[in-house]
């Protein structure tokens, strides 16, 4: 983005140190392998990082919003607390996809019913974000929503404008004091997002937005009964895995639970999946999705329709992770195509 | 606060089984024990104490049904018991039992004992539930410890034991697994019910389908999936006859 | 923890619940029972007709129930709980000084802006069932200030007899006299029962009707606004004088869980009171009848957990009845 000025510039060498010396202070997490897989994870030093990124199964949203979490613990003589836990964090290496995933779950959680887990999360957490001069492969497809570039949801954005240099933008006072603590820096020239935004102008040349991309909520709203959805909904097996590995998918079940002495118990808030049989099921047991074809259309239109309008922004942010996930090859992307979002003329809308 | 809780009487019966099941259900720390002795009286316990009892509020059965002669007894069992759990694979699917209802009775009656094949009593496998009626069903090959003391808990609590209705892929994604299809290797895991914390794919084995079809089941796609990745028709039907004999959508034709 | 967390005070309580005691407990059908609670721990719950609360049964769960009272100054309030799973089965289970835990209330109910729109118009009460809990509140809201509206007409409709909540109240209802009025049907009479029989909407011609100044508030099982909705449109009631109170499977109430959402809308926030006209098309909403496949109790598509068919001959709001009864009407 031409708008965007890095103050600083870092080198390779002293980033890592400093994330080194922020041990002190923080837990790091990144991008790093263990046991043969990529992931998100928390390193202990910093030459375990993986600096290059490579599709991971779970977005870093688990850091802020877990698989599980406790929210309240109870005894059972009536003693009852709302259970916040935050640890500081530094979040390194997130990239434009999962930024723009984090801005989405926030505006989410920090509407006028803030949600506390999450917030007091975020609070502790410095968010370094990379950006990508690239795709990361076949699957993502960020720049078709407009979710290549970030502009929110990270403290500190290192644009790699030479082999061993990072420019760095400040987006706020987390991350100038994590800057003046941790980091050694130079100050910047002023060219330097140019020269990366060069470069990723370049890896993105070919690669455009949807055609219609702001006019998807309309288009979403004319195709609610478009063929597209019997055709993807039939091969659906409702397995749940698009959602547990989507960045903007934050639906959650809560179940209680006693310890086995009955002595205390805990209220749990775990991933659930609206894409899952017994999501809209009712108390008096009336399922109000309950075919796959109702719940493919209600995901992936709450991306690209009903959330859309709510964050001003496709709520897909085109990372990739569902379409690798899916073993039926169902993809929001040639979805979003099928009903028009790449076509030239549209009639009227 | 807990309402005052009655201990229920407790005991465990075994059909045609390894009795690992059993096994699993007591594997706990001494204080996991203790706890569940302060929740439950168990009245007989082949594994685990001598005495045996007539009288019970839960029977919890592991083993599948093979012998017309166990029919009375597992109905005897049900007659009186308040609450019938299934302890396992065996008597939740039948699972491997099931693998003789494949053949014809003399087959494997031969295979089995080629000396005197009709010596000894054995029929058709089945599952529990095509006896009597069933409670609550604890499905796994072995069973989920963890699992089974919620189930017995939320029975104490008057709490309906949630047994996931969701497929082991939830899970595998939560441990974020690498996908078992990406490495080559064809997974029950999309059709098959979780509660396992996806056990076998996240220690680099493939999903079986121990814990039997999820409701609502996606066969079609789930077929259409595993001949994508290469797998005829013959072998595919290899891997769901393991586990799943007796699930009807699978196998409709068989007996 | 490093340093202390710049969270909002009422942000730490989003999901704590606050004590309540049970004061009073009355029985009302087989499946149904009043409760009567008080705040122990705030003055008041500053509640609005139609808004729910999440009932709190500790190491069991979280069950949203409606408030049946109408607003009120002082801690207490009253609820109609339905005995369908865990949590209600538990709550079923109290006695009265006992402990409960509550949080809310939620959703949008009907604000005064809302309200304001009924004075002077005639109101048309269509409740199903247990649906008379949540409206009650709205119901005993009006009835005592009735001189402010042209008419109040209470239609109500049970399976049988013995399925009706409030019963004691129905009668007193039945005879305030003035511009009140109530009208009820069962699906199936029983020995004891001498009004009318038949679907909800074999009520609605029995009330006659100026549809510019007319306001029909519906509550009810999923199944019953399709029909309804049917029958009031045909007698030419604007969409926007309808108001409907839906229920759905609200977990979090703060608009976060996604259980409750239908199409864009979250029912714990934007909801359970919606104004017909602008939800129209939500299919989401009233996507009841893609359950079912045969419509006469056979193909179980349709069954809820086991003992009803919603489509069966036995249910009040039952598929092929509700299409026989609207080719009679």
């Amino acid at each position: 983005m031409s708008t965007k000025t890095a103050e600083f510039v870092v080198t390779e060498k002293d980033l890592l140190q400093g994330l080194d010396k922020a041990t002190a202070e923080y837990k790091i997490a990144a991008l790093t392998k263990k046991s043969g897989r990529v992931l998100y994870d928390t390193v202990k030093n910093s030459n375990e990082i993986l600096l290059e990124y490579l599709p991971t199964v779970l977005p870093p949203k688990k850091f802020f919003f877990p698989q599980d979490e406790v929210i309240l613990e109870y005894t059972s003589d009536g003693k009852i607390n709302a259970k916040i836990e935050a640890n500081p964090l530094v979040l390194f290496g997130i990239r434009p996809c999962d930024l723009n995933g984090f801005k989405i779950l926030y505006e989410t959680f920090a509407d006028d019913h803030g949600d506390p887990n999450y917030l007091a999360k975020v609070e502790q957490t410095v968010v370094i974000g990379v950006d990508c001069e690239n795709t990361c492969d076949e699957d993502a497809f960020c720049f078709k929503v407009g979710a290549q570039n970030a502009t929110q949801g990270y403290d500190l954005m290192l644009y790699k404008f030479a082999p061993t240099s990072y420019a760095v933008e400040i987006a706020n006072d987390k991350g100038r004091n994590f800057i003046n603590k941790y980091l050694i820096t130079s100050g910047a020239r002023g060219d330097e997002v140019a020269i990366f935004q060069a470069k990723k102008d370049a890896g993105f040349k070919n690669k455009k937005p949807f055609k219609n991309l702001s006019k998807l909520p309309e288009l979403f709203e004319q195709n609610k009964h478009h063929p597209i959805w019997e055709q993807e909904g039939d091969r659906c097996l409702s397995c749940g895995s698009c959602v547990m590995v989507c960045p903007t998918c934050y639906c959650f079940d809560v179940t209680d639970e006693w310890q086995l002495n009955l002595k205390k118990g805990e209220r749990i808030r775990k991933w659930d999946a609206c894409m899952l049989d017994h999501f809209a099921v009712i108390g008096s047991g009336e399922n109000f999705r309950h075919s796959p074809t109702a719940r493919l259309h209600h995901r992936i239109s709450r991306k690209f329709n009903f959330l859309m309008k709510k964050h001003g922004q496709a709520v897909c942010v085109g990372c990739g992770r569902c379409v690798r996930a899916c073993l039926a090859d169902i993809s929001p992307k040639v979805i979003a195509e099928a009903v028009g979002a790449d076509q030239e003329q549209l009639e009227t809308i | 606060m807990i309402t005052k809780i009655t201990k229920p009487k407790v005991a465990f019966f075994d059909f045609a089984c390894c009795e690992g099941c059993q096994l699993a259900a007591i594997d706990l720390e001494p204080e996991q024990l203790l706890d569940l002795l302060n929740l439950i009286d168990i009245v007989e316990f082949r594994e685990a104490i001598s005495e045996k009892s007539d009288s019970y509020d839960i029977a919890i059965v592991e083993g599948s049904i093979t012998r017309d002669s166990d029919i009375p007894r597992l109905k005897k069992i049900r007659e009186t018991a308040k609450v019938l759990i299934t302890l396992g694979a065996c008597s939740t699917i039948v699972g491997i039992n099931a693998l003789k209802n494949f053949q014809p009775p003399q087959q494997y009656r031969r295979e089995v004992y080629p000396d005197d094949p009709n010596k000894y009593e054995t029929t058709l496998a089945r599952a529990v539930h095509e006896i009597v009626a069933v409670d609550v069903f604890i499905p796994g090959c072995p069973i989920d410890t963890g699992e089974f003391l919620r189930v017995i808990k939320n029975l104490v609590l008057d709490k309906k034991p949630d047994i996931p209705t969701y497929p082991v892929c939830v899970e595998c994604k939560r441990n974020e697994n690498i996908c078992v299809y990406e490495k080559g290797i064809q997974c029950l895991g999309p059709v098959i019910r979780a509660g396992c914390n996806a056990r076998c794919p996240s220690n680099g084995g493939y999903c079986y389908g121990c814990r039997g079809m999820i409701p609502q089941a996606n066969l079609k796609s789930q077929q259409d999936i595993m001949q994508k990745y290469d797998l005829n028709f013959a072998q595919m039907r290899e891997k769901f006859k393991l586990f799943l004999e007796r699930d009807k959508e699978v196998f409709p034709d068989d007996k | 923890m490093r340093t202390k967390l710049n969270i909002r005070e009422k942000d730490t309580k989003l999901y704590l619940p606050e004590r309540a005691k049970v004061l009073k407990i009355k029985e009302f059908t087989e499946t149904e029972k009043f409760f009567e609670l008080e705040l122990l721990d705030r003055e008041k719950l500053g509640h609005v007709p139609g808004q729910f609360v999440q009932l709190s049964i500790l190491g069991i769960g979280e069950a949203p129930i409606s408030i049946s009272s109408a607003p009120s100054n002082n801690n207490r309030f009253e609820m109609c709980v339905r005995a369908v799973g865990d949590v209600t089965h538990k709550i079923h289970a109290l006695h009265e000084g006992d402990i409960i835990h509550i949080r809310g209330p939620f959703g949008n109910g009907f604000p005064e802006k809302t309200t304001e729109r009924f004075l002077g118009k005639h109101l048309l009460f269509i409740v199903g069932g247990l649906g008379y809990a949540p409206l009650r509140s709205l119901i005993n809201k009006v009835v005592p200030e009735r001189e402010k509206y042209k008419k109040i007409s209470v239609l109500y409709g049970c399976k049988t007899s013995k399925d009706r909540v409030y019963a004691q109240e129905l009668e007193e209802l039945r005879k305030t006299g003035d511009n009140v009025e109530l009208l009820e049907t069962v699906d199936k009479a029983d020995g004891d029962w001498i009004g009318s029989c038949g679907v909800i909407t074999t009520l609605i011609p029995k009330v006659p009707f100026d549809p510019q100044d007319t306001f029909a508030i519906i509550v009810g099982p999923p199944i019953m606004y399709k029909f309804v909705l049917r029958s009031l449109l045909e007698k030419n009631l604007p969409k926007e004088n309808i108001y409907m109170d839906m229920e759905r499977r609200m977990k979090c109430g703060v608009g976060k869980c996604g259980h409750c959402q239908a199409e864009g809308i979250y029912v714990c926030q934007e909801g359970p009171v919606f104004n017909y006209a602008e939800v129209e098309k939500n299919e989401n909403l009233f996507a009841m009848e893609q359950k079912m496949k045969c419509g006469h109790g056979k193909c179980g598509h349709c069954e809820i957990k086991g003992d009803t068919d919603i489509c069966d001959e036995e249910s009040v709001f039952h598929y092929a009845a509700f299409e026989r009864n609207e080719r009679a009407l």
